[in-house]
């Protein structure tokens, strides 16, 4: 077994002092960072790349990947505690993490995070230490009809998760859709629905903008009308005891658990795709397959679970096709690629030649800061409840400048803060009014990958969309747009059904 | 009631802050002797995160921190919007800041003529050019093809089906797509298909979903040799990591030769004194060995250039550029 | 209630439709051998948001006499209480983001924490004054100077630039 010589060549040089520092800092650092409103690992690897020019490459790529793995744990705690995704990933989180949280077991929920972050993130590695030049070469065949085709599976597998009007719930589709074409349009490069030239609508409507607004301004504002001063936000307890009755619980969640690795792993994979639509596809999937399906979105430990195995297997999923193919499966690996020239370094087949410890070193930290991550998060579990335990009115001024800090450090520009603090209104009169939030994010996340892989494939195909039913030419785009199609109209067929008894009781 | 007393209560601690804020601010009298900057440089990159220019910044901010060449920071922002015009526009506002740069790509041309905006580069202040990248013309190694004659037949024989991928569209590659058809008289048989990254855009071609692509060396590096054939340069001589390979020079056609500009440039109406630090630090940067390394295993062209000279080369290819546009009939007069 | 939800749909309608004016700009049919050009999306999305929110509108209208099951159809809106807590702490909270431009971030959220602490939350002077010192000062040491993300300063900036 020559890989297994390589993986352990590769633990070997991981676990040199050095790199162990690396990667605990890296995780500790990405666990603060994903935890920050507004401050997700694509902006934590950013901006933390300069700490990295005093080491040699192999640590420095450990520290990377340790802080991408860190954050992807840390965006579930404000996620869980604060209803704030402090990245596009951790959106799905924020469904079932803070009704549990609302319920007093954030604890719970914090920790089922962890623990499923860890094993989709382990089980994930494993495949990447013993595929990775095989499934290259299959992320090779995806080209635009086949993104496109992944894209729609994605929201295919969403449908039908909205809320109670299906009127409101298509408005609030079709608005995230709509803010996601504000910028410049991909194709013919002009700008776009700039509304006679504001600047700051220049760069697009940026997702964490509207994250941070509808969901940590609107939930202030949510809670302010409540009543202020009144109310402790909610009870938390956190004990070993906690603690070893949620790991026991999480055997109910064992089936979630895997189906949501495997998935993340494949869609993070896919160039382009990443980590977001993978959480969004594995909660769907658990909902579907859950034997108490009501519970979802009312504080389902599932609920929970299934997006964070989904995004850690994804985050080590998009690492593949950066270091094979020398592109990036997400946002934060662009980064880390940029970080590869940086450091003088050809991604591709030959890297796993000539650079083998550069390789195999990150191969085995990814194994053992996967495993400080885990831990650290769990350790930091009691620090976010004694902070959800302070009373709102030190509580919610805290959060609105974080939320204002946050929504300027990506851009550096206070037209964003303007926009986030408009939406957080917007969210705040939708909620009241049933307009389910959760599809806007997901149509803003997904909108401009949707728009333009679509119009790519229908540029390559001269204007025909055949080509994404085309058996011959593009066989991996066709199936899976025959899933979506049959996922789509499955829960249609029901809601026909219900609106006819509906219609007959009301004529009765 | 209780929080009109509290009210009542603050004012003496608003006071107090209001003018210890006054205080501080008389107590700063800056002594101004040779330029340094004071605060951190906003270093504007015109396109996103993990792009060809951000890497190049990326790259710049790592030389010159390792060397400790500047007492502030180099803080690399990301305003990628309209092609380029956000970052413009930007440093259009932030007339005589000495503490912001931009790092350009060929869009510094081509956005401001496309889009009529109120900034090109007269507006701004030159400082420096550090690398001219360059250009190849690449096809799957699949398809067999090993020159341009080969190139030339298979793009007939598709019968306007041939596809070229590029990055985003009105830019270089598409530019240089334009270039090559009314060389070789295939106006109207390629279809060019816009791409977000140029790493994305090899991937493709790896894959086997488009045609060809011209792609800078760095970006086909990954597919190469294994996926993806070089079979022209854009260039006026070889690229030395790809000895190889013919110039269209060579082949007959002079006129096609495209670079990209990676050049520093600074807010107008910048001090003196600012632009003598900023053209001395980049003057270290373009010679030191890391720059050195980097060019040549990326097989960019290492190119040094700046003060007047660099003006004429800008106002050069400016008027390059506006005549590739109005060529392809996407820019009048 | 009833009554927000239908300015909210009329509302969407509105803005739908200026937004679809706006994306005319672009081509908003199929472009021959290209597809849908680049209004194509923001056009029919926005008309389709137009028509969909009418539909809400109307659905809401025919309801009117009948108690709806849903809580948009009874209730409140906001009660009296509930908007006057909201005021309180929104609209310095929309002061203290205008004025992050101005005084600087660090300032403004200053001001506004020591705000809600000690004049709405009726917490004592010293744990305002220590919570509204120690976040912008505790912001500032991370992003300025462990992060290097230099932060809004307005016309504070030189305050944090001695030399």
């Amino acid at each position: 077994m020559e890989i297994l010589g390589n993986l352990f060549y590769g633990l070997g040089i991981a676990l040199s002092p050095q790199n162990l520092l690396m990667a605990l800092f890296g995780v500790v650092l990405g666990v603060a960072i994903g935890a920050m409103p507004g401050l997700g690992s694509v902006n934590g690897v950013a901006i933390l790349l300069p700490i990295t020019f005093a080491v040699p490459p192999t640590s420095a790529i450990i520290f990377l990947a340790a802080i991408y793995y860190g954050a992807m744990y840390g965006g579930a705690i404000s996620s869980i505690t604060l209803n704030i995704p402090g990245a596009s990933t951790a959106v799905a989180t924020t469904f079932d993490g803070y009704p549990l949280a609302r319920r007093g077991k954030a604890a719970d929920a914090l920790v089922t995070a962890a623990v499923a972050s860890f094993i989709g993130g382990t089980f994930s590695i494993v495949l990447f230490t013993f595929f990775a030049p095989p499934l290259a070469e299959f992320a090779l065949r995806f080209g635009p009809p086949e993104e496109f085709a992944v894209v729609l599976l994605a929201y295919a597998t969403f449908a039908g998760l909205g809320g109670e009007s299906p009127l409101k719930t298509l408005i609030a589709t079709m608005l995230g859709l709509l803010m996601s074409t504000v910028g410049t349009d991909i194709v013919s490069g002009s700008p776009r629905l700039i509304f006679g030239g504001i600047t700051g609508f220049y760069h697009g409507i940026n997702f964490l903008v509207l994250a941070i607004g509808i969901y940590g301004v609107g939930e202030i504002f949510y809670t302010l009308e409540e009543g202020f001063k009144t109310k402790e936000r909610y009870q938390a307890k956190l004990g070993v005891q906690e603690i070893i009755s949620t790991l026991k619980n999480l055997r109910q969640c064992t089936a979630t658990i895997m189906r949501g690795s495997l998935l993340g792993f494949f869609v993070g994979m896919l160039p382009a795709a990443g980590a977001t639509p993978a959480s969004f596809m594995s909660y769907s999937i658990a909902k579907r397959f859950a034997k108490n399906p009501q519970e979802f979105g009312k504080g389902a430990l599932e609920g929970v679970a299934a997006p964070e195995c989904a995004n850690n297997a994804a985050s080590t999923g998009s690492m593949l096709p950066m270091l094979t193919l020398g592109i990036p499966g997400s946002p934060t690996t662009a980064v880390m690629l940029g970080a590869l020239f940086v450091w003088g370094l050809v991604p591709g087949p030959r890297l796993f030649v000539e650079n083998a410890e550069f390789v195999w070193g990150l191969t085995g930290s990814l194994y053992i800061a996967n495993t400080m991550a885990v831990i650290v998060a769990i350790f930091a579990v009691p620090i976010f409840i004694w902070m959800l335990r302070m009373p709102m009115t030190i509580l919610a001024p805290i959060i609105l400048v974080v939320c204002a800090v946050g929504g300027f450090s990506p851009t550096q520009d206070m037209f964003d803060v303007y926009l986030m603090f408009i939406f957080g209104a917007v969210g705040y009169i939708f909620r009241k009014l049933d307009y389910p939030l959760a599809p806007m994010v997901l149509a803003l996340v997904l909108g401009g990958l949707t728009e333009r892989t679509f119009r790519q494939s229908m540029i390559m195909s001269h204007g025909s969309p055949g080509i994404f039913f085309d058996f011959a030419g593009h066989p991996i785009a066709a199936v899976l747009m025959m899933v979506s199609v049959v996922l789509f109209v499955l829960p249609l067929i029901p809601m026909i059904f219900r609106f006819r008894v509906s219609r007959a009781g009301t004529s009765a | 009631m209780k929080s009109l007393k509290g009210s009542r209560r603050a004012i003496p601690f608003l006071t107090l802050a209001l003018s210890l804020f006054i205080v501080v601010a008389l107590g700063t009298t800056q002594a101004l002797a040779a330029w340094k900057p004071t605060r951190p440089i906003e270093f504007i990159i015109m396109a996103g995160k993990g792009g060809g220019a951000d890497r190049i910044a990326r790259l710049m901010q790592k030389i010159v921190t390792q060397n400790k060449w500047s007492p502030q920071p180099l803080v690399p922002i990301n305003k990628k919007g309209g092609s380029g015009a956000e970052a413009m526009l930007y440093l259009l506002s932030k007339k005589g800041n000495p503490h912001v740069i931009l790092v350009t790509l060929n869009s510094f041309f081509t956005t401001p003529a496309l889009r009529k905006l109120p900034v090109n580069y007269t507006k701004l202040t030159p400082v420096y050019r550090l690398a001219m990248d360059t250009f190849l013309l690449w096809v799957n190694t699949k398809s067999g093809i090993k020159n341009m004659d080969d190139f030339v037949k298979a793009v007939k024989a598709k019968k306007g089906k041939w596809t070229m991928g590029g990055t985003g569209k009105m830019q270089e590659d598409q530019l240089v797509t334009n270039m090559l058809m009314q060389a070789y008289g295939l106006k109207g048989m390629i279809t060019y298909v816009p791409f977000r990254g140029g790493g994305t855009v090899a991937k493709n071609l790896a894959g086997g979903h488009v045609d060809s692509t011209v792609n800078n060396p760095s970006e086909g590096l990954p597919h190469y040799p294994g996926k993806m054939r070089p079979i022209a340069a854009l260039t006026p001589e070889r690229i030395p990591a790809f000895k190889e390979v013919p110039t269209f020079k060579e082949l007959g056609q002079p006129q096609l030769v495209y670079f990209m500009q990676r050049s520093i440039n600074a807010p107008g109406g910048i001090p003196k004194d600012a632009l003598n630090w900023y053209t001395d630090l980049f003057n270290k940067l373009c010679n030191s060995k890391e720059w050195k390394d980097y060019t040549s295993k990326k097989a960019l062209n290492r190119a040094c250039l700046s003060g007047a000279p660099l003006g004429k080369f800008f106002a050069n290819e400016d008027v390059k550029h506006k005549k590739l546009l109005m060529g392809m009939g996407l820019l009048k007069n | 209630m009833q009554r927000a939800d239908r300015i909210v749909a009329i509302g969407l309608i509105l803005v739908s439709l200026g937004v679809a004016w706006k994306a005319t700009e672009l081509p908003v049919g199929i472009l021959p051998k290209e597809g849908p050009g680049g209004g194509f999306l923001p056009f029919w999305l926005s008309l389709g948001i137009a028509v969909v929110a009418l539909l809400v509108l109307l659905q809401s209208l025919f309801r009117s006499g009948q108690n709806g099951s849903s809580m948009v159809d009874s209730g409140v809106f906001m009660s009296r209480e509930g908007l006057g807590d909201l005021l309180r702490v929104g609209l310095p909270g929309m002061i203290m983001i205008l004025l992050i431009g101005i005084i600087s971030v660090y300032f403004s959220a200053a001001l506004f924490i020591f705000y809600c602490l000690f004049i709405v939350g009726g917490h004592n002077l010293k744990t305002s004054v220590g919570v509204s010192i120690g976040v912008p000062v505790v912001v500032y040491y991370i992003f300025e100077k462990f992060l290097i993300i230099p932060l809004p300063k307005g016309y504070a900036e030189f305050l944090f630039y001695w030399n």
